[in-house]
């Protein structure tokens, strides 16, 4: 019991050192307007967009793309139907057949091929005319600055801005409970998350979509490793062994769709997961050999957040669990006693104890609240009646993917299953 | 050893505690600056349009 609330107590002072370089970034940059101006010079840009069954979702992103406040001539725009069963191709070519996308320079490739996300990436990377790879998901609408805040972020400094990377909005929040519960997820994790280590190491983690990289750097790196689950988490490695950074434009916003139903979540999840778990075990090794420090201090808060603290949480769930079980049998056997208890003699600790706890209900919604805060009308009191609910709901979800995606990837190794499999995440109108 | 447990887990949340006061008057403050820069910006954007 002892050993799990102190597991717990490390992950949370991890993430409470996190949080207030957010805090400290957020209190600087509030105070500030955004103003946009013309970038000292216009790199061409490829932009790159693999699309997986996506009819539902690709015209929005398409469009969305084409209207860009970019040069038009300093973008070329590659997108792939990639071993599409459905109507992407035709969606496609529609939309960029339009008289008012006339003279762009857009190439539509139909792929049969293997390698899924990272494939479709690599064959890009050879064909790209352009200084800078861009990357958009299909559902991943980029909002009209995206681009431009992405390469001014990387000619801040061009020779260590090796990639950029931006945020994420979910454009279905209100569809649902789950929706809302990712929204708030997401925004945390960016705002938060993604702020704090930017702000204090200058760490950053490639989100898979809204994001750009050198085209130059990442061929030196031999591209995208294929059958990476997470091409995403595996190439944000690769980038800072090589001792270069991710920066963070965090202006930049693309909005994405995000799984309305808890079997299409726990797939995408489990495959996140699963992907993370892979790099994290590969890159292990780092933490004792001379490796870049970011890497080391990544792989330690991905080993932390993946191994210790889920066990932690994992144990005292079943501490919980069990005692509230006991007491449950103590009606009908009286002698009962609870297997996970403190004596009465220690009484002020229990309290002690039980404070800590309500504390860490606090601190989560503090944090979830700040992240709210950066953002107009987002701090609302719904917000903090969804991180409540989130908190023993949706958050708990967490453990189940976790146990779930480090067994499929124990299984794969003791049964040489393919662990690569794609599984696609569903789409929705909307 | 409870004792010495009870002494840890109190300074620990007392920690907490404070940063979680001081994390509460930041984010006060943060909505605050973004409120009050939202409507400078709605002000001036009202402001050109009447001067349109």
């Amino acid at each position: 019991m002892i050993s799990t609330l102190i597991a717990i107590w490390i992950s949370l002072f991890m993430a409470l050192v996190v949080v207030c370089s957010a805090t400290h970034f957020w209190l600087k940059q509030s105070k500030k307007t955004t103003i946009i101006k013309p970038l000292k010079r216009y790199p061409k840009v490829t932009i790159i967009v693999p699309a997986h069954n996506e009819d539902v979702v690709i015209k929005p992103t398409v469009e969305a793309i084409l209207n860009l406040n970019y040069p038009a001539d300093k973008i070329e725009l590659l997108l792939y139907a990639d071993n599409c069963e459905d109507n992407t191709y035709q969606v496609m070519q529609e939309v960029v057949g339009q008289p008012q996308y006339q003279g762009r320079d857009i190439t539509v490739i139909n792929r049969h091929g293997t390698g899924s996300k990272a494939g479709v990436l690599n064959e890009a990377m050879a064909r790209a005319k352009g200084e800078y790879l861009c990357i958009y998901d299909a559902d991943a609408m980029p909002e009209e600055n995206a681009l431009h805040f992405l390469v001014e972020k990387a000619l801040e400094n061009p020779e260590r801005h090796v990639a950029v990377f931006g945020r994420n909005k979910t454009r279905n929040a209100k569809q649902n409970f789950l929706t809302k519960c990712i929204n708030q997820e997401i925004v945390v994790t960016q705002r938060i998350q993604h702020v704090g280590l930017w702000h204090l190491f200058k760490i950053g983690r490639i989100p898979g979509t809204n994001f750009i990289i050198q085209t130059k750097f990442v061929k030196s790196i031999g591209g995208w490793s294929k059958g990476a689950l997470t091409e995403d988490t595996d190439i944000s490695f690769k980038i800072m062994q090589s001792g270069k950074l991710i920066a963070l434009a965090f202006n930049s916003e693309a909005f994405q769709q995000e799984p309305e139903t808890l079997k299409a979540y726990m797939m995408q999840r489990k495959r996140w997961a699963k992907g993370n778990y892979q790099v994290v075990i590969s890159n292990f090794k780092h933490l004792f050999d001379n490796s870049n420090w970011r890497v080391k201090l990544e792989t330690f808060y991905y080993a932390c957040t993946f191994f210790a603290f889920n066990l932690a949480i994992i144990l005292s769930d079943f501490v919980f669990v069990t005692n509230i079980f006991c007491m449950g049998l103590e009606y009908i056997f009286p002698n009962i006693e609870l297997p996970f208890m403190f004596s009465e003699r220690n009484i002020y600790l229990v309290q002690i104890l039980l404070f800590n706890w309500l504390l860490m209900i606090l601190l989560y919604l503090i944090q979830v609240n700040i992240a709210m805060s950066t953002q107009m009308g987002q701090a609302t009191a719904q917000q903090v009646w969804i991180a409540l609910a989130g908190y023993f709901t949706y958050s708990q979800l967490f453990i189940i993917i976790s146990v779930d995606a480090l067994s499929s990837v124990i299984l794969d190794k003791v049964l040489r299953r393919d662990g690569t499999k794609w599984v696609k995440t569903k789409r929705f109108n909307d | 050893m409870l004792v010495y447990f009870y002494y840890i887990s109190l300074f620990i949340t007392i920690t907490f505690a404070i940063i979680a006061f001081i994390l509460t008057i930041a984010m006060i403050k943060i909505y605050v600056n973004v409120l009050r820069n939202f409507r400078t910006i709605n002000r001036k954007v009202k402001t050109q349009k009447n001067g349109k």
